[in-house]
C-alpha cells in the first residue's frame, strides 16, 4: 500500500490557484514543471505554511492539516532546497547537521561523537568530507548534499528541491541520481520543482504540469516523453523554429573580434583561451561550476588577472564603459532599484546615448511615451517587489535594449523563468543580434541558451575542452532544454 | 442561555452590553477621579486593561467567526459547498438555523441521490427499451445462436446481457471495485466488436494491492460512464489506434483510480465547462435529457460527493492531440468496515 505524504484537494487560492489536487506517496520524486510561473511560488507556500484557503483541504500525513474553514498558520515540517542555502557558511557541517536543529538539548557538544556520527551518514553517500569541515568551504553539490541529511535529521515529511540545476552543474546533477534515489528508498518524498521537462523527467518517477495556476495534466512514467511535452509547449516550439529566426545563425562571424581572452589565468581559470567575433553569440558551459563566477569578476573590471589578458574591445574591461552590458543571474532581482520609478529604471544606462538625460525633463517624458506601449501608464512609480517577474525582466532587458552595448555578458539567462518568458527573451536577443551585439552567455546548465547560440565553448579544469559549432549542437550528449533543429 | 450563545448575534448583544456598563463605569471613575474622590488613577490602568480584554474576547469571539460564516456564504453561493452550511458552526442567528435546515431539506440527499442514481442508469442504457425484456430477449438470440454454431454472436450476446443485468439490478449505492471493473471490461468487449483491435484497455495495479484492491467499495455505474465517455468523445474520432488506461492506486485512507486515454482531447472551452461543474454543487444537470459531453462525469461526480463527501470526486484534465485523464478519489472502505 502507498503512503500519502502530502495530499491538496480542490485547493482554490484566486487569483493564482485554482482547484489543485496533487498528491505525493512516501519515498516518491515527483515532478512539478511549470509552463508559466503563475501559482507556483503559492503553491509551494501552501506546502510549507497552512495559510487561508480560499477553498480545499490540505492532509498531511492523511492527517487534515488546512482547509478554508480553519487555517492555523502552523508551518508544516516542510524543507526547501534552494539557491539560498539554509546552512550557516561559519559554521562546521557537523553543526549545521546535529547542534541546529529542533530538539537538540545537548550542552556539551562531543565534537568526535558528532564526526562520527557524520562520517556514518555521508558514507552510503560516497561522500568524503574532512571533520569540522566549514560549510562556506563546500561545493554547491556538497551543500546540496548536506541539506538533505539535515532533512533527513529533522524527519521532514517532504523537501522541496527548487530550481537547482540554477546552481548545481550538470556534472553534480549527472552525481545527484543515485543520491536522490537512495534518499527516497529510505523514505524522503521530493518534489521537483523546475521549469524544464527534460531536467524533471531525468529525476521524477511522475510529474505535475502547471499552467495559469491550474494543473493541466498528470504525467505517469509511460507519458513522460517529448511527444506528449511538444503538445503542452508548442507555442514555444513554433515561436522558436519560425524561418527568419533560424536564418540569421548561417551568417558567417565578422573577422573583427570583440572579445579576446589569452592564456588567463585567475583563481580556479587556467590558461583560458577565448575569443569572440563581433556580432557572435557565444556560450561558455562551465559544467563544473568553476570559473563563471570568477570569470564574470573579470569582465566587470572589479579585478585582475593574475596574468594573462583580457580585452574587450581591444581595452581593459570597465564598469563605466557603456558599450559593455553585464547581466548577472537573476537580474529581475539584481539589477533592479526599487527606490527609483520604472522610467529612471529603464533610462539608467542610456545617459551616453541622449545628452544631458537626467537635467531634460521634457526628452525622458519623450522617451516614457514610447514606452508606455510596453511597460503601461505607471512609468513614473518606483518598482515594487509585488511587480511580476515577467514585467521586472522585461525592464532590465529593454534597459539594455536601450543602451545598445555592442558587448553583452549574461549569466544564466534561462535560469527560473517559465516557458512564456524564456519565450519572451529569446526573441529579445534576436534583436540584440541583429543589431550586431556580441554575447557572451555563461552557463552552468544549458537550458534554452542553444537556441540562441553560433557556438558552444565546454570547459573542463578551467580551460576550454571543447568546441562545438551550431550545426554540431546535436553532438553534445548533456542536459539541454532545447536545440535548434 | 449557554445555547444562544453560539449565535454571534447574541454574542453581539452580550459583548455590546459589557462594553456599555464599562464605558459608563470608566465615565464614573472619571467623574470621581476629576472630584478628587478617587486619588490613585491606577483605576484608569485597569479600565484600559478592561477594554483591550473586551476586544480581544470580541475579535475571538465575534469577528473571526462571523469571517469564516460569511466566507461558508461566499462559497455556498459560488457553489463550491453545499455541506459547509449546513454544518455551520456559529450561525448569525437563531432565526437562519431554520434556514439552514430548510436548505438541507430542499438538498436532501436520498432524492437527489436517487435522481442522479436513475440518471446514471438512463445514460447507461440510452433508451426507452424495457431492459427486463431486451435482458431476456437476448439470452433467447444466445441461445439460437449456439445452436446455430455461431460462437461469436453467443459470446457478443452473453456480454451484452451480463451489462444490462449488472445495469438494471436495483441492489445497492456500492459495489466493490472488483465487480465494477468487471462490468466496465464488458462494457469494453462489447465495444470492441465494433471498434476491433483499434482499441485498447490496460488495467494497471500495483502487483502487492491486486487482490485487495477490488474488495473496496466503489459507487455503482462509476467507472463504467466515464470509460464509455472516453471511448465516445475520445478514441472514437481517433485516427489510429486508441488506448484506455485504468490505473488502481490505493493509500492509507484513499482509493484512487485513473482513467486516461490518448485520444483526441478536449478543446479548451469544454474543459473549462466540464471543471466549472465538476467544482460546483448543483443538480441542473439532471434537468437534460440529451447526452451532452461530460454529463457522465458529473453525474459520477456528485454521487461520489453525496455518498462519501465534498473531499472526495472528480478531476479532469484534458489537452488536444494528447488525451484526457479523470481521476477518481474515493475514501477507503471495504464491505465489512460499512
Amino acid at each position: 500500500m502507498k503512503e500519502e505524504v502530502f495530499r491538496l484537494e480542490q485547493v482554490s487560492l484566486p487569483p493564482y490557484l485554482h482547484d489543485i489536487n496533487i498528491h505525493l506517496f512516501k519515498g516518491e520524486i515527483v515532478g512539478l514543471i511549470g509552463l508559466n510561473a503563475l501559482g507556483i511560488e503559492q503553491l509551494l507556500t501552501i506546502f510549507q505554511k497552512n495559510i487561508s484557503l480560499h477553498y480545499g483541504h490540505v492532509y498531511c500525513k492523511d492527517e487534515l492539516v488546512n482547509d478554508y474553514l480553519s487555517s492555523n498558520h502552523k508551518q508544516n515540517n516542510i524543507t526547501v532546497i534552494e539557491r539560498k542555502s539554509m546552512l550557516i557558511d561559519t559554521l562546521s557541517v557537523e553543526e549545521n547537521l546535529f547542534i541546529l536543529k529542533k530538539g537538540c538539548k545537548q550542552h556539551l557538544i562531543r565534537y568526535s561523537l558528532l564526526s562520527n556520527q557524520m562520517q556514518q551518514l555521508l558514507a552510503p553517500l560516497h561522500l568524503k568530507l574532512a571533520n569540522k569541515t566549514l560549510v562556506a568551504e563546500l561545493t554547491s553539490f556538497e551543500k546540496l548534499v548536506i541539506q538533505f541529511i539535515k532533512a533527513q535529521l529533522s524527519r521532514s515529511s517532504m523537501v522541496i528541491l527548487k530550481d537547482i540545476s540554477t546552481f548545481v552543474s550538470e556534472i553534480d546533477l549527472a552525481k545527484l541520481k543515485p543520491i536522490l534515489d537512495y534518499f527516497s528508498a529510505n523514505g524522503m518524498t521530493f518534489l521537483y520543482v523546475c521549469n524544464h521537462h527534460q531536467e524533471a523527467f531525468q529525476f521524477s518517477n511522475r510529474c505535475y504540469l502547471m499552467r495559469e495556476g491550474k494543473i493541466i495534466k498528470h504525467l505517469y512514467p509511460d507519458q513522460m516523453n517529448d511527444t506528449i511535452i511538444s503538445q503542452y509547449s508548442y507555442e514555444f516550439k513554433e515561436s522558436i523554429e519560425e524561418g527568419s529566426r533560424q536564418d540569421q545563425y548561417s551568417k558567417p562571424p565578422l573577422s573583427s573580434r570583440d572579445l579576446v581572452c589569452s592564456n588567463l589565468w585567475y583563481h580556479d581559470i587556467k590558461q583560458l583561451n577565448i575569443e569572440l567575433h563581433a556580432g557572435e553569440t557565444v556560450v561558455l558551459l562551465d559544467s563544473e561550476n568553476m570559473i563563471l563566477d570568477q570569470l564574470f569578476v573579470l569582465l566587470s573590471g572589479v579585478d585582475v588577472a593574475d596574468s594573462g589578458s583580457l580585452l574587450i574591445h581591444g581595452k581593459r574591461p570597465s564598469l563605466a564603459d557603456r558599450s559593455i552590458a553585464l547581466v548577472p543571474e537573476k537580474p529581475d532581482q539584481s539589477l533592479i532599484f526599487p527606490q527609483l520609478s520604472v522610467m529612471d529604471n529603464l533610462l539608467f544606462t542610456s545617459d551616453h546615448k541622449v545628452p544631458h538625460l537626467w537635467l531634460n525633463r521634457k526628452r525622458r517624458a519623450a522617451l516614457g511615451y514610447e514606452l508606455q506601449k510596453r511597460f503601461g501608464n505607471r512609468l513614473t512609480d518606483k518598482v515594487p517587489s509585488d511587480f511580476p517577474q515577467s514585467y521586472r525582466l522585461r525592464l532590465v532587458y529593454q534597459r539594455i535594449l536601450l543602451q545598445k552595448p555592442t558587448f553583452l555578458c549574461v549569466v544564466q539567462p534561462f535560469a527560473s523563468i517559465d516557458m512564456y518568458q524564456r519565450m519572451e527573451l529569446i526573441s529579445t536577443y534576436d534583436v540584440l543580434k541583429q543589431r550586431g551585439t556580441t554575447i557572451l552567455i555563461l552557463a552552468v546548465s544549458l537550458s534554452d541558451t542553444l537556441q540562441i547560440a553560433d557556438r558552444l565553448l565546454l570547459c573542463k579544469n578551467g580551460q576550454i575542452e571543447r568546441q562545438l559549432l551550431r550545426h554540431e549542437f546535436s553532438q553534445y550528449n548533456g542536459i539541454v532544454g532545447s536545440r535548434p533543429t | 442561555m449557554v445555547e444562544k450563545l453560539q449565535y454571534i448575534e447574541t454574542r453581539i448583544l452580550l459583548i455590546a452590553f459589557f462594553l456599555g456598563v464599562h464605558i459608563s463605569l470608566m465615565i464614573v471613575g472619571m467623574f470621581l477621579y476629576m472630584e478628587e474622590r478617587i486619588q490613585s488613577p491606577l483605576f484608569l490602568l485597569w479600565s484600559l486593561l478592561g477594554l483591550i480584554f473586551l476586544m480581544a474576547v470580541s475579535y475571538w469571539w465575534i469577528v473571526l467567526p462571523y469571517r469564516r460564516t460569511k466566507h461558508i456564504w461566499q462559497l455556498f453561493a459560488t457553489g463550491y459547498t453545499f455541506r459547509s452550511i449546513i454544518d455551520e458552526q456559529t450561525p448569525l442567528a437563531k432565526e437562519l438555523v431554520a434556514v439552514n435546515t430548510t436548505i438541507q431539506t430542499v438538498l436532501n440527499t436520498d432524492h437527489l441521490m436517487n435522481a442522479s442514481k436513475r440518471q446514471a442508469q438512463f445514460l447507461a442504457l440510452q433508451n426507452q427499451i424495457n431492459p427486463h425484456f431486451l435482458y431476456n430477449t437476448l439470452e433467447g438470440i444466445r441461445s439460437e445462436a449456439l445452436l446455430g454454431g455461431l460462437e461469436s454472436v453467443a459470446t457478443m450476446t452473453e456480454a451484452l446481457s451480463t451489462f444490462f443485468r449488472y445495469t438494471i439490478s436495483n441492489v445497492e449505492n456500492l459495489v466493490t471495485l472488483g465487480q465494477e471493473l468487471e462490468n466496465t471490461k464488458n462494457y469494453f468487449f462489447i465495444q470492441q466488436f465494433r471498434f476491433g483491435t483499434r482499441i485498447k484497455l490496460t488495467i494497471l495495479v500495483d502487483e502487492e494491492d491486486t487482490i485487495d484492491i477490488l474488495q473496496y467499495r466503489i459507487p455503482k455505474l462509476a467507472l463504467q460512464p466515464i470509460v464509455e465517455n472516453s471511448i465516445i468523445h475520445g478514441l472514437e474520432c481517433k485516427v489510429g489506434e486508441g488506448h484506455l488506461q485504468i490505473r488502481l492506486e490505493r493509500t492509507q485512507s484513499r482509493l484512487i483510480v485513473t482513467v486516461s486515454d490518448d485520444g483526441v482531447g478536449m478543446e479548451l472551452p469544454m474543459l473549462g465547462k466540464i471543471q466549472k461543474e465538476l467544482n460546483t454543487r448543483s443538480f441542473d444537470y439532471v434537468k437534460h435529457e440529451d447526452k451532452e459531453s461530460g454529463i457522465a462525469l458529473v453525474n459520477v461526480n456528485n454521487r461520489i460527493k453525496l455518498l462519501f463527501g465534498e473531499q472526495y470526486g472528480l478531476t479532469v484534465t484534458s489537452q488536444k492531440e494528447v488525451g484526457t485523464d479523470v481521476i477518481i478519489s474515493l475514501p477507503a472502505s471495504k464491505p465489512e468496515e460499512a
